[in-house]
């Protein structure tokens, strides 16, 4: 009886354990410009195109390659689109950036405030940056505010922990330069890892 | 005697420096690209680190005097734009490429200009408070190159820093790797 139990036991670990690796997730096309975006035979853009798949189709995102390129399936096929054209909702028009109130906490004893900023919640998670143009940057301000000063400037694929964050804007935390900021939601992709 | 040695320490000192302040070719691999990019750095400008990955590539520069503006170049493909260059894009394609590349800025100034091969690039810069930048964007067969002058103070940049960008993308050619 204990055998089998345990017998029963280790099952139910192992598909558990295996069940995160055979997910998948449905996953919708959003290109800035209208256009198709190409799903290739590998992961690059020098690939092969296997079919277009228009603006807001749903896809089924299979695995995620690495950062930039996702296993997809599509009408048939299965292969790999950029990742930064795939977004978790179907598409709503982008909010325009506003103005956020300046945050009114202070600093505490340690290096950085506990405080939760009014209207912020709190999020641990890690985050890789996008920026809107791939070769581009994204600025990490002092506030949430596209008035605030800027700290510094963030390349695609960088990784940083959001502490915080409300619909427009992140409160990240940078690990490695132990520095802590603003960033715009839409330029942060949740972070995985390493596939 | 005296006089030999202080000429040949002279020339030694000069030959030193001939080669920092010279201006210098560098070589960008943008990813998995079939190319790469060859670049020349204004005289002065030396590569202070590299880093590349499948998909992206940057490198930051930085002079061998203190005082001038950090430069990062970065490369990376998109999708969207695949094996194409600026001058194939339609008005409204280069429009938006122009909104993505300010849309964190409050009041940006861009024009389009062209270097002496016929590739186009973009340069956007502000100047305010909270931001002064300078970024040239080149598109080369679907991969941006982004040439990003800004002082880590923020500082404002002269005249002659925001020459740096466009003079840089100015000596850009591609090299492909299938030719050798």
């Amino acid at each position: 009886m204990k055998r089998k139990l345990a017998f029963i036991l280790v099952v139910l670990l192992i598909v558990s354990a295996a069940a995160p690796s055979m997910a998948y997730t449905t996953m919708y096309v959003y290109t800035s410009n209208g256009n198709p975006l190409n799903m290739r035979d590998a992961p690059s853009i020098i690939g092969n195109i296997m079919t277009q798949i228009p603006n807001g189709a749903a896809v089924r995102v299979n695995d995620a390659y690495d950062d930039s390129w996702y296993s997809v399936s599509y009408g048939g096929y299965t292969g790999y689109c950029m990742a930064r054209y795939l977004v978790y909702s179907t598409i709503t028009p982008t909010p325009a950036p506003t103005v956020c109130p300046v945050p009114t906490a202070t600093p505490s004893g340690s290096a950085f405030p506990n405080d939760i900023f009014y209207g912020f919640e709190s999020t641990y998670y890690s985050a890789v940056v996008r920026p809107s143009n791939p070769a581009g940057y994204v600025n990490l301000r002092w506030a949430p505010s596209l008035q605030a000063d800027i700290h510094s400037h963030y390349y695609a694929n960088s990784i940083l922990t959001v502490m915080s964050q409300n619909s427009l804007w992140c409160q990240v935390l940078d690990e490695e330069g132990n520095i802590m900021g603003f960033m715009m939601r839409q330029f942060l992709s949740p972070y995985y890892g390493d596939s | 005697m005296k006089k030999i040695a202080a000429i040949l320490l002279f020339l030694a000192l000069a030959c030193a420096l001939i080669p920092a302040t010279a201006a210098q070719e560098i070589e960008i691999y943008p990813g998995d690209a079939p190319f790469y990019i060859v670049a020349t750095l204004p005289g002065g400008f030396r590569v202070e680190s590299s880093t590349i990955d499948e998909h992206f590539s940057l490198t930051k520069i930085e002079h061998i005097t203190e005082g001038n503006p950090s430069v990062v170049i970065t490369t990376a493909a998109d999708e969207l734009y695949a094996g194409r260059n600026l001058s194939d894009l339609s008005r409204e394609e280069v429009e938006l490429i122009i909104s993505e590349i300010t849309v964190e800025m409050n009041d940006p100034v861009s024009e389009i200009g062209a270097t002496t091969e016929g590739y186009e690039y973009i340069v956007v810069n502000e100047s305010t408070q909270t931001n002064d930048t300078c970024d040239t964007v080149m598109l080369l067969n679907g991969y941006f190159i982004m040439v990003h002058v800004f002082y880590a103070d923020n500082s404002e940049l002269t005249d002659e820093d925001m020459q740096i960008g466009p003079a840089i993308v100015e000596t850009i050619y591609i090299v492909s790797e299938t030719n050798s």
